[in-house]
């Protein structure tokens, strides 16, 4: 019914990029703050058991996938949950990968206008991105694989700026460990659970990946805990610098977490980092742009995701410039947040108890 | 369909065009400082701004503008229309506050500061005895600006160890912060004409400025509140023979322990501080190069820096009722149930603090 190789495969080396790429994004400007407001000095804990759920639903969703490895993911979703709910989930899915994406181009607008172009109108900086990702994503998945092995690589960045600010950061805000109290923790977990939203592509994606070994399943398991590990050192150190108290009032932590040493030869390392995190969010971009378009090509069966990669342009346009302002696309992306919560667990637990009650179903006839 | 492409492509290069909207240099007031004072009228205060001037024939190296306003942002609209270029504040460095503006509350002028993404949060922060105003009239005699001859001194001080580097971020972080309260570099003007000495600590409580600390307190206040660096500690000794002299002992590095105890319900701190130093300058008769003289004079040195505290904290405790060195930090994490933090300068007021000072001399210079 539906070539899965028709408009690119990606290698599994490719995979895991893209699972971490979609995931370091938007979200680490804000985290810590995010996670503070609940779970206070400890945070961090709450992003561990965060990694832990989504590292175990991630592990049940490629489980399944592996399971049918000549099948797409409407094919054996058809097979587990029946053809129109598997429909209504792509379709669903691919709604919510178009809201999501113009959320997050609106986001990165509104930080390149806050920091690099506060006068130019955030209608021309949308439109620079958009062009800019449709040329990224027209050629489909293969080449978007390829972009996020180059863009990935701004993370590295990331990892190093963690330590000068590192000298002035205290301990002491991150203690007593535990002392927020267990349900102060788990409050903390929802907030991080959306930084780490667009693990999700793995169940579209994964069927798309031409060197499907049994790794795979290790090594996905391992990007998101790469994930985790990066963002609990992230909120980690910056409760440490600032303290859960002040870090309440910070809208993009992760940015002003630089700005509080003076460095030699680069003089704003701040701006810096915001460079390297415009790239980085480009990759989260042209990820959930391009699952879109995979989504909708899977339903209609056309040729080209690129069809359906022309036809979201404008509503994604549309849809980023329908805030009125950073605090209203805040309050989007909390409602889009909880819709994660269904693709990245809700569907992969639902496959799995499925694929178990039918393969047992399976069993019993052949025997 | 080519030329169309040709078109839409020429189309999209002119809008990534980055230079376009460009500012040449000379069109803008990099400012350097920016200065506050109260004025006559309650609510209003006074913004100078500094700014080198740049252009080759100016008379003066730098450029002065001051404007009266109801808060910073709207002083800066007036001194706008002043200004004969954009006010830019990319470059801003100090930050120059009056006495009496310090001691009226300063976290809407910090706020604002931190809230505009084009200023920086490493902005030093001083407060000036008298106007912040005059004081930026004055042309140093060994640098062009008067913000760069401040922001060396204040390094100066902070390698020292004699007085705090304050800047937008630490300040707005101590006061944010439970159980610590901030402190910023005080300036005095010296004897002479352009002599500006800062070796005081103006203390807040909240984003009030409440007291000054002078040299010797403020050296200590760096002491406590584990800010040890370089700088010298000096003190009569007096050796077996019964002469006095002097010792001085570079500080080298340091660090402090703190731990807590409540003994009979009451809170007791115990700080520890281990300075590791080489002899500087001794003036007694007679060689130092000896295990035991060593021992004395680190144990004089000991007593010496433990009085010198002790009497810091006192004035803290019960002068001013504020915990500036940070100890209400620890209680908060060490023992939550008796830490209130709107209640905890008070608090720190009742609790016995026992100072362990312990010098390690490490090296005696050239000389026995």
């Amino acid at each position: 019914m539906i070539n899965r190789y028709r408009d690119g495969e990606i290698t599994s080396g490719q995979l895991y990029i893209m699972i971490v790429s979609i995931m370091i994004g938007t979200g680490v400007l804000g985290l810590s703050r995010a996670i503070a407001e609940f779970a206070q000095q400890d945070a961090w804990i709450s992003v561990i058991i965060n990694g832990i759920i989504i590292s175990l639903t991630t592990a049940m969703a490629i489980y399944v996938a592996q399971k049918h490895p000549e099948m797409n993911f409407i094919q054996y979703t058809a097979k587990l949950l029946s053809k129109p709910i598997a429909y209504l989930i792509l379709f669903t899915y691919s709604v919510y990968a178009v809201l999501s994406t113009g959320l997050i181009i609106r986001f990165l607008s509104d930080m390149v206008g806050t920091w690099f172009l506060p006068r130019t109108p955030t209608i021309i900086v949308t439109f620079i991105i958009i062009a800019s990702t449709v040329y990224i994503v027209k050629d489909g998945l293969t080449l978007v694989g390829r972009f996020n092995e180059i863009i990935v690589l701004s993370i590295l960045s990331f990892i190093i700026l963690i330590f000068p600010s590192l000298s002035k950061a205290s301990v002491l805000n991150l203690m007593p460990v535990g002392g927020s109290g267990v349900v102060n923790i788990l409050k903390g977990v929802l907030p991080s659970y959306y930084s780490f939203a667009g693990f999700e592509i793995v169940l579209l994606f994964y069927p798309l990946v031409s060197n499907k070994n049994p790794k795979i399943l290790k090594y996905s398991v391992f990007s998101i805990l790469f994930v985790t590990l990066f963002y609990t050192i992230t909120v980690a150190s910056q409760i440490a610098l600032f303290g859960y108290i002040e870090i309440k009032d910070i809208l993009y932590v992760s940015i002003n977490y630089l700005d509080v040493l003076d460095t030699p030869v680069i003089e704003r390392i701040e701006i810096f980092f915001a460079i390297f995190w415009t790239f980085s969010v480009f990759g989260t971009i042209s990820i959930q742009y391009i699952a879109a378009s995979i989504g909708l090509q899977s339903i209609f069966n056309t040729k080209k995701t690129s069809f359906f990669t022309y036809l979201f342009a404008p509503l994604i346009f549309i849809i980023a410039l329908l805030p009125r302002n950073t605090v209203e696309v805040a309050a989007y992306s909390d409602i889009l947040g909880k819709i994660t919560i269904f693709f990245g667990i809700i569907i992969p637990v639902l496959l799995y108890i499925m694929y178990h009650l039918r393969g047992g179903k399976m069993k019993n006839e052949k025997a | 369909m080519k030329r169309l492409k040709g078109l839409i492509l020429f189309l999209l290069l002119s809008i990534l065009l980055g230079c376009w909207d460009s500012t040449q240099i000379e069109d803008i007031y990099l400012i350097n400082s920016i200065g506050i004072d109260k004025t006559e009228e309650a609510d209003k205060i006074n913004v100078t701004l500094i700014a080198p001037t740049i252009h080759p024939e100016a008379v003066e190296p730098k450029a002065d503008i001051s404007s009266v306003g109801y808060s910073l942002r709207s002083a800066q609209d007036n001194i706008q229309s002043k200004a004969a270029r954009i006010i830019k504040y990319t470059n801003t460095k100090l930050l120059i506050l009056s006495e009496e503006i310090a001691r009226s509350g300063i976290s809407e002028h910090v706020d604002t500061l931190l809230r505009d993404p084009e200023g920086r949060g490493t902005m030093k922060i001083i407060v000036t005895e008298g106007m912040a105003t005059e004081l930026m009239r004055l042309i140093p005699p060994v640098y062009p600006l008067l913000s760069e001859y401040i922001l060396k001194l204040v390094d100066q001080g902070y390698k020292t160890t004699t007085i705090p580097s304050t800047n937008l971020r630490s300040f707005n972080n101590d006061l944010k912060s439970e159980g610590i309260e901030p402190v910023m570099p005080y300036l005095k003007y010296g004897n002479k004409e352009y002599e500006l000495l800062i070796n005081s600590t103006a203390i807040f409580k909240n984003d009030t400025m409440i007291g000054i600390l002078d040299n010797l307190d403020s050296a200590n206040l760096m002491i406590l509140r584990n800010e040890i660096h370089d700088g010298f500690f000096s003190f009569i000794y007096e050796d077996n023979t019964g002469s006095e002299g002097i010792v001085s002992l570079r500080k080298i590095k340091g660090r402090s322990n703190i731990s807590l105890e409540l003994i009979d319900s009451q809170l007791n701190i115990f700080h520890e501080i281990k300075i590791t130093t080489h002899v500087s300058e001794y003036t007694l008769d007679g060689a130092i190069y000896d295990e035991e003289i060593i021992k004395k004079v680190e144990a004089a040195a000991n007593d010496k820096l433990k009085r010198d505290c002790e009497a810091l904290i006192k004035k803290l405790q019960k002068e001013y009722v504020c915990d500036n060195i940070g100890y209400g930090k620890y209680v908060k994490v060490y023992y939550p149930d008796i830490f209130l933090a709107e209640d905890w300068n008070k608090t720190f007021s009742n609790v016995v603090i026992h100072i362990i000072p312990d010098f390690k001399i490490e090296k005696v210079g050239t000389k026995i």
